[in-house]
């Protein structure tokens, strides 16, 4: 029998492999989130007749088994560097470019980019009040200079162009181009590397432009420094999909600017950042308690400075760490984020008379996300 | 799918093949519950066609009518659940009707299954194999899971003695499992890999391909057909021989043809097969003068492209191979065998255009593909590419040259480093289908 079995090793180091994989499917706890994913995972789903007749559990406990796979965590590691050492720099669509930056490859415009775009139009036209647009671009548009040889993109420049060359025959529209205050910076560190949103500093510069074009005093740089506190081992949401050796964690920057009153959704805080977000693994979520549909930030009455009385900014993530600046000039900041915010927009607008109206988002986010819709609901 | 194979060891011979049945159905079942009626209906009707055509023979009575019945429901039905809505749409392009499309799915492995047990009532009616009483053997025989979706194609014969009794080893196991694993390898690591950059030139569109990236294309989807193809066929082989079947070979290294003749003897052979043995062969082949074989041929390759699916672009495929083939009869061969490295040349790119045919159903989207083969340009997307993908490429290139198979047949006996790399490799698959962001690996579950 041993000699048998010496003689088939194959088979036996596989058939020990598969056992020790059920082992592990029966004996471990099934995680219900994954850190450094920064995911859900499925769960073990429910045997039911309707379920096994259209083939939908059979689906659903493939998905269980893939993502509760014993050693996946490093199954998922040990794949990324077989793609490294076959010398590629992309895993799961994110690319390493120079010095440890990654960035997102996107080869077509969305479909979803042109619904988004009539929808703005469309808002524009209709809602009877002078609003603001900007759209940021994302690191790989301006951090050029980084990106590996031949790295194969669309222009985001160009797709904010016709956006906003849609708008300019509305009068009560002003569109904001960051890009050249960006490129004037680029050399700083304004995005993270291995996270697809803008850094602290470049939302300030972003901050800059915005307060340029809408009229308003910024707060320097040297006011707030005394409050600046820097987080360490910050990795974002690329490089929970690259995974690859040669990059470096982040530093997440903010500014612990005081607020009278914050309230997110149905909770109320003192305060703009959920310090608990750093102990984690996606710290970004630490700004502004992560995403509400409709939140209200009060700002710390100030003596002396003419603030205006208040700013409507319909927004993605990436305003999380740029809404703390815009405290220093505005007593109220309406916080609306469309993919949690349902009612319609012309109501608020009319509840808030004379608020003045920021639409404020990231390239990637305008060209995927397909909430855009709501703006003109009911319009 | 460990808990079958155990449950299959343990039960004696005699249980085996109900296992084995019932096992498929499941896997069967697995992915296409709905579908699993048509599998059973499709075995009920062969079973009692064949019972009829044996008890015709032993009566001398007329064995045609149930041939024909069998063959009609078979072909009818993959018409059906194929071809039926190619047929409406064109119908409705010619003739300006409007027939509404059928709302059905292609049900999973019907173009092998339902060639699979033609071959039985044809050699039935021959007399080539003999009756098969037992209903379980012969669905055994249809649905054997390692090869229901994605073939090889098993006739009848080969396996009907294996059906009744066949012997397990331990040994035979273990090359089956190496057999698997290298299959598992081929799919997982270089079909998916090398596909990735076909889907990725997809969702471009053709219309902006440089030069260069347009043969990059070329040479990716041809790497990942052969490899996505061989490894299920060697998976299944693979998996074969680990219950007891010897299945046939059905990929001997293509791409090392010097002539598309060739290529067509290397190349899915259990289908090429299959189409000589109960298409060419019963209408005649070669034996009816030149013409009538022309014409044989024609029909042949007509039927091969269809065969791939219900498309206008599969057809022309097959009728492009239906053209090369006579070329290379009326002289173009004789020609090559003179010309060693152009006879090499003229292949490859002859099965790499073919390839194109194969992949682009839309006819407007295949001229344009072709014509950046030629006129697209220079732009240095191509590092980018080159960089990612040139690797896999350059691999897949070597494997389908036959070195891989000349650099195992050399370490095969040296365990020490033969298992380490299977084991590697295996491990490598798992993390690969672990974090499937591509993944069309729909039908194979552990």
């Amino acid at each position: 029998m041993l000699e048998r079995l010496r003689n088939n090793p194959l088979t036996i180091i596989i058939s020990i492999m598969i056992l020790l994989c059920f082992a592990g499917y029966l004996t471990h706890r099934d995680s219900v989130f994954s850190e450094s994913e920064n995911r859900y995972l499925a769960a073990r789903p429910k045997l039911t007749m309707s379920g096994l007749a259209d083939g939908s559990f059979m689906e659903q406990f493939e998905l269980y088994t893939e993502e509760q796979l014993p050693f996946r965590n490093l199954l998922i590691k040990l794949k990324a560097v077989t793609e490294q050492v076959q010398l590629k720099n992309e895993n799961n669509g994110i690319t390493r470019g120079k010095d440890g930056y990654l960035f997102e490859k996107l080869v077509k415009v969305n479909e979803q980019l042109g619904k988004n775009k009539a929808a703005m139009v469309n808002f524009a036209g209709k809602c009877g009040r002078d609003i603001n647009v900007c759209i940021v671009p994302n690191s790989c548009e301006i951090m050029k200079d980084k990106l590996p040889a031949g790295f194969p993109n669309i222009s985001q420049k160009s797709g904010i162009k016709d956006l906003y060359s849609a708008l300019l025959s509305y009068d009560n529209v002003n569109t904001i181009d960051v890009s050249d205050i960006f490129n004037e910076h680029r050399d700083e560190y304004i995005y993270y590397r291995t996270d697809h949103h803008w850094t602290t500093q470049g939302a300030y510069y972003g901050y800059l432009k915005l307060c340029e074009e809408l009229g308003l005093e910024p707060v320097s740089m040297d006011m707030l420094s005394g409050i600046r506190k820097d987080v360490p081992g910050f990795y974002g949401t690329y490089y929970s999909k690259y995974k690859g050796y040669g990059v470096e964690p982040d530093v997440l920057t903010y500014y612990d600017i005081p607020v009278a009153d914050y309230e997110a959704g149905e909770v109320s805080h003192d305060r703009l950042y959920d310090t608990d977000k750093l102990r984690v693994y996606d710290k970004y979520a630490m700004f502004m308690y992560g995403n509400e549909g409709l939140s209200t930030v009060k700002s710390m009455p100030s003596e002396g400075e003419d603030k205006r009385s208040e700013l409507i900014l319909f927004k993605d993530s990436y305003s999380n760490c740029l809404i703390p600046f815009l405290t220093f000039n505005y007593d109220t900041i309406t916080v609306i984020d469309l993919r949690y915010y349902d009612r319609p927009v012309n109501e608020l607008l009319k509840e808030h008379e004379g608020a003045d109206i920021l639409l404020l988002y990231n390239f990637m986010h305008y060209n995927e996300d397909n909430h855009f819709y709501r703006l003109v609901k009911n319009l | 799918m460990p808990v079958f194979f155990i449950v299959y060891y343990l039960v004696p011979m005699k249980l085996k093949n109900i296992v084995l049945f019932i096992g498929s159905l499941i896997f069967y079942g697995w992915g296409e519950p709905k579908y699993l009626i048509l599998l059973g209906v499709s075995i009920l009707v062969n079973y009692f066609a064949g019972r009829l055509i044996d008890r015709a023979k032993r009566r001398n009575g007329a064995v045609r009518p149930a041939l024909i019945g069998a063959l009609v429901f078979d072909i009818g039905m993959l018409f059906f659940f194929k071809y039926i809505n190619f047929f409406i749409d064109n119908i409705n392009a010619v003739a300006g009707t409007g027939l509404s499309r059928v709302d059905i799915t292609l049900p999973l492995g019907i173009s092998f299954y339902t060639f699979q047990i033609m071959s039985y009532v044809i050699d039935l009616y021959r007399g080539k194999v003999k009756v098969e009483n037992s209903i379980i053997d012969l669905g055994t025989y249809l649905c054997m899971f390692p090869q229901l979706i994605a073939g090889p194609i098993v006739v009848y014969s080969d396996v009907s003695e294996a059906l009744k009794s066949r012997v397990i080893s331990l040994s035979e196991v273990e090359e089956g499992l190496k057999l698997f694993i290298l299959g598992l390898g081929s799919k997982v690591l270089i079909a998916n890999s090398a596909g990735a950059l076909w889907k990725e030139l997809e969702t471009t569109g053709y219309s902006s391909l440089s030069s260069p990236m347009a043969w990059l294309g070329m040479l990716a989807y041809t790497i990942q057909i052969y490899f996505d193809f061989n490894g299920y066929s060697m998976m299944a082989i693979g998996l074969g021989k680990m219950l007891g079947f010897k299945f046939p070979k059905n990929f001997d290294l293509p791409y090392t043809s010097l002539s598309i003749t060739e290529y067509w003897r290397r190349w899915h052979m259990t289908l090429s097969g299959w189409f000589k043995e109960y298409l060419y062969i019963p209408l005649g082949g070669n034996r009816r003068g030149p013409v009538r074989k022309v014409f044989n041929l024609f029909i042949v390759w007509f039927i091969t492209g269809f065969w791939h699916g219900a498309d206008w672009n599969f057809i022309l495929w097959g009728l492009y191979f239906f053209v090369l083939l006579m070329a290379e009869r009326a002289g173009l061969g004789r020609f090559m065998e003179g010309n060693k490295v152009i006879a090499r040349i003229y292949s490859l790119l002859a099965i790499g255009f073919g390839w194109m045919l194969f992949a682009i159903s839309d006819l407007r989207q295949l001229g344009v593909y072709l014509s950046r083969l030629f006129i697209g340009g220079v732009s240095n997307e191509i590092l980018y590419y080159i960089r990612n993908y040139g690797v896999i490429l350059l691999l897949g290139c070597l494997l389908s040259s036959g070195l891989g198979n000349r650099l195992y047949d050399r370490i095969k006996e040296r365990r020490l480093i033969v298992i380490p790399v299977l084991t590697g490799i295996f491990v490598l698959c798992i993390a690969y289908l672990a974090d499937a962001s591509y993944n069309p690996f729909l039908y194979f579950r552990f």
